[in-house]
């Protein structure tokens, strides 16, 4: 089992992206203290972009032949880049906890659902398209169009925020955990 | 580098869908503050349009950088790079055609944002000038740069991460400096940044200067770009740094007299339009041109209330900047040239102050809506009703005090708030008779 989770992460480069990732993390959360909510939302997604790489082996294929529950591994796998998001960030920024959660959880989703629709490649762009959006976008709640592009900065009552975060995790995730990244 | 070759990599590079991201994600940043009823931040004038797009910048940047590099890793991503490489053809006719296709759609996409914002701006102004194209094509420029530095640097750093790495390095570049040292003017050095840091309004436009000096660092740029992306040898490509520091050094200088004023007075489009029917002249600034029809009435009812008062003004002028009114010129503030104004609310406004000028520093609303309220004939005047707290309780005092003066003392209570108002004097005392 350990030897095989060593493999399992050595496939997918994931000590090297999970070190990119915890730096560029924390110094975006860390830098954009002044602007809390949005730095954490900023940092949430490029920490997702840069663990999204992982979301595919070097030949997926191959792997299917094995004797695993791969479904299993990706949930785990998905589950374990919302957590590393959510800690990181969690420690370096002063936003609400609620709304780190939220967007960790929504973010994972994004890059899943991306590594299922454009290949692991390609999953950074959409986790970092949307984090820009909220960077240069004023942060309202009306009118809707706004509020649902800037739904990672959104205070955590609101309810479109939390919709969209949940749609994302539930759509991306489940689209991921069942048909893994595209080829 | 044959048509055919252009169409084929037409067909088979990331090229197009680069550029429809630009124009998708330009025409969000143009549209977006159209739901929230901030359109009027670039569909007043052409400068506005192009000057806003540049602002945008600060998101097509970093795509056209991220697009650029994406599109250096095709070869790589097909597991096709060795085996292309030993084609009989020198690197560069083998990259260039790609390269140079990738740069076009992404100035190909800044254009149709442009073509986008055209459709409002040509509904809301006449004032057509070539004035704001050198804006838009150095923003064009700045794209183009972008897509070859990051094709450039992806074949320098061939890995799947580069990509999103230009992307976040691009992305922090045009974002970080003007975080850090706020909007505004910053030295030279900021006018390196593709972004347009100062927002353009109806009447001023972007330095000459400003314009060559970045258009000179944006494409050696693009050279340093183009020399990555084809040399030959990667030992070779410390050449491409020549062009970029030989290019900022130039625009450096071009830009270091500009610094503290890149943005100018738009003379033409401040220049005036008048009425010429025969009745008492109206007119607008040529940015405004459009709303002078809907003017004139308005306007010719506020010189027949204003005929009442001694050296009564016989012209309406609308102005961008206070200055030294004549006694026989009303002025109205570019403001107040505003189309949602119905026509009674446009003439209680153009009687503000007795039809003289609005002095920033010295605004006596008071004072101005009580002249108002007394030539239009209804206290308050349309227009006018808006009041900071407190002020209401003032305000009704004063139209107390005047309308309780015999009718002639009146009269000269106006005429010497139109005499104070005139050279931006103290209003609260002309009102007061003091």
């Amino acid at each position: 089992m350990m030897r095989f989770l060593l493999l399992y992460a050595r496939s997918r480069q994931i000590p090297g992206t999970l070190a990119a990732a915890t730096v560029a993390m924390a110094v975006v959360a860390l830098a954009g203290q002044s602007h809390a909510a949005v730095s954490a939302a900023f940092a949430v997604a490029s920490g997702a972009a840069l663990l999204g790489f992982g979301l595919s082996g070097p030949d997926d294929r191959l792997e299917q032949t094995g004797a695993r529950r791969w479904a299993t591994w990706r949930a785990a796998h998905l589950a374990a880049i919302a957590l590393v998001t959510a800690a990181v960030v969690l420690v370096s920024t002063t936003a609400p906890t609620a709304l780190v959660l939220r967007d960790a959880a929504g973010f994972a989703g994004l890059a899943a659902l991306a590594a299922r629709l454009l290949g692991a490649r390609l999953a950074w762009a959409p986790p970092v398209a949307m984090g820009a959006a909220v960077v240069v976008l004023p942060v309202l709640p009306e009118p809707y169009v706004i509020a649902l592009l800037t739904w990672p900065a959104q205070p955590p009552g609101n309810v479109s925020a939390a919709v969209a975060a949940v749609v994302l995790a539930t759509l991306g995730g489940g689209l991921y955990v069942l048909r893994g990244s595209r080829a | 580098m044959r048509a055919r070759t252009l169409a084929l990599e037409l067909r088979r590079s990331s090229g197009p869908l680069a550029g429809a991201l630009v124009a998708i994600a330009g025409l969000c940043g143009l549209y977006l503050p159209a739901a929230t009823g901030e359109a009027s931040l670039w569909d007043g004038q052409w400068s506005m349009l192009a000057g806003y797009q540049r602002i945008m910048l600060v998101v097509l940047w970093p795509l056209a950088v991220g697009a650029g590099g994406w599109h250096a890793g095709r070869d790589r991503a097909a597991r096709m790079e060795e085996l292309i490489a030993t084609t009989p053809q020198p690197r560069w006719r083998r990259v260039l055609p790609g390269a140079l296709l990738v740069a076009a759609c992404l100035a190909v996409g800044y254009a149709a944002i442009l073509a986008a914002g055209a459709v409002r701006v040509v509904t809301r102004t006449s004032y057509a000038h070539p004035g704001w194209v050198p804006v838009a094509l150095v923003g064009a420029l700045s794209l183009v740069a972008a897509g070859l530095l990051g094709a450039g640097v992806a074949r320098l750093v061939p890995s799947k991460y580069t990509p999103l790495a230009l992307v976040l390095v691009g992305f922090a570049a045009v974002v970080l400096p003007p975080e850090a040292l706020g909007w505004g003017e910053h030295g030279a050095a900021m006018l390196l940044l593709p972004e347009l840091l100062v927002e353009l309004d109806e009447f001023t436009a972007v330095a000459t200067r400003v314009n060559v000096g970045q258009a000179v660092w944006f494409g050696a740029l693009a050279v340093s770009g183009l020399v990555l992306t084809v040399v030959g040898r990667r030992r070779w490509a410390w050449a491409a740094t020549v062009p970029a520091v030989a290019g900022m050094l130039v625009a450096l200088a071009v830009l270091r007299p500009v610094a503290d004023a890149p943005i100018v007075p738009d003379a033409g489009a401040a220049a005036e339009v008048c009425t010429h029917d025969g009745g008492p002249a109206v007119c607008v600034t040529r940015a405004h041109a459009k709303r002078l029809p809907a003017l004139v009435a308005p306007a010719r009812q506020a010189l027949r209330a204003l005929a009442v008062l001694p050296d009564a003004p016989t012209s309406v002028h609308e102005v961008v900047h206070p200055g030294t009114q004549p006694v026989a010129q009303v002025w109205l503030s570019v403001d107040n040239v505003d189309p949602r104004h119905d026509a009674d609310e446009v003439t209680a406004r153009i009687l503000g102050g007795a039809g003289t000028q609005f002095c920033p520093g010295s605004a006596h609303y008071r004072e101005r809506a009580v002249a108002a309220a007394w030539l239009f004939g209804r206290y308050p005047a349309p227009g006018f009703e808006m009041l900071p707290p407190g002020e209401a309780v003032a305000r009704d005092r004063a139209w107390q005090a005047l309308r309780a003066l015999p009718a002639d003392d009146q009269v000269q209570r106006i005429a010497a708030i139109r005499r104070a108002g005139l050279v931006c004097g103290d209003l609260s005392a002309a009102i007061e008779g003091r």
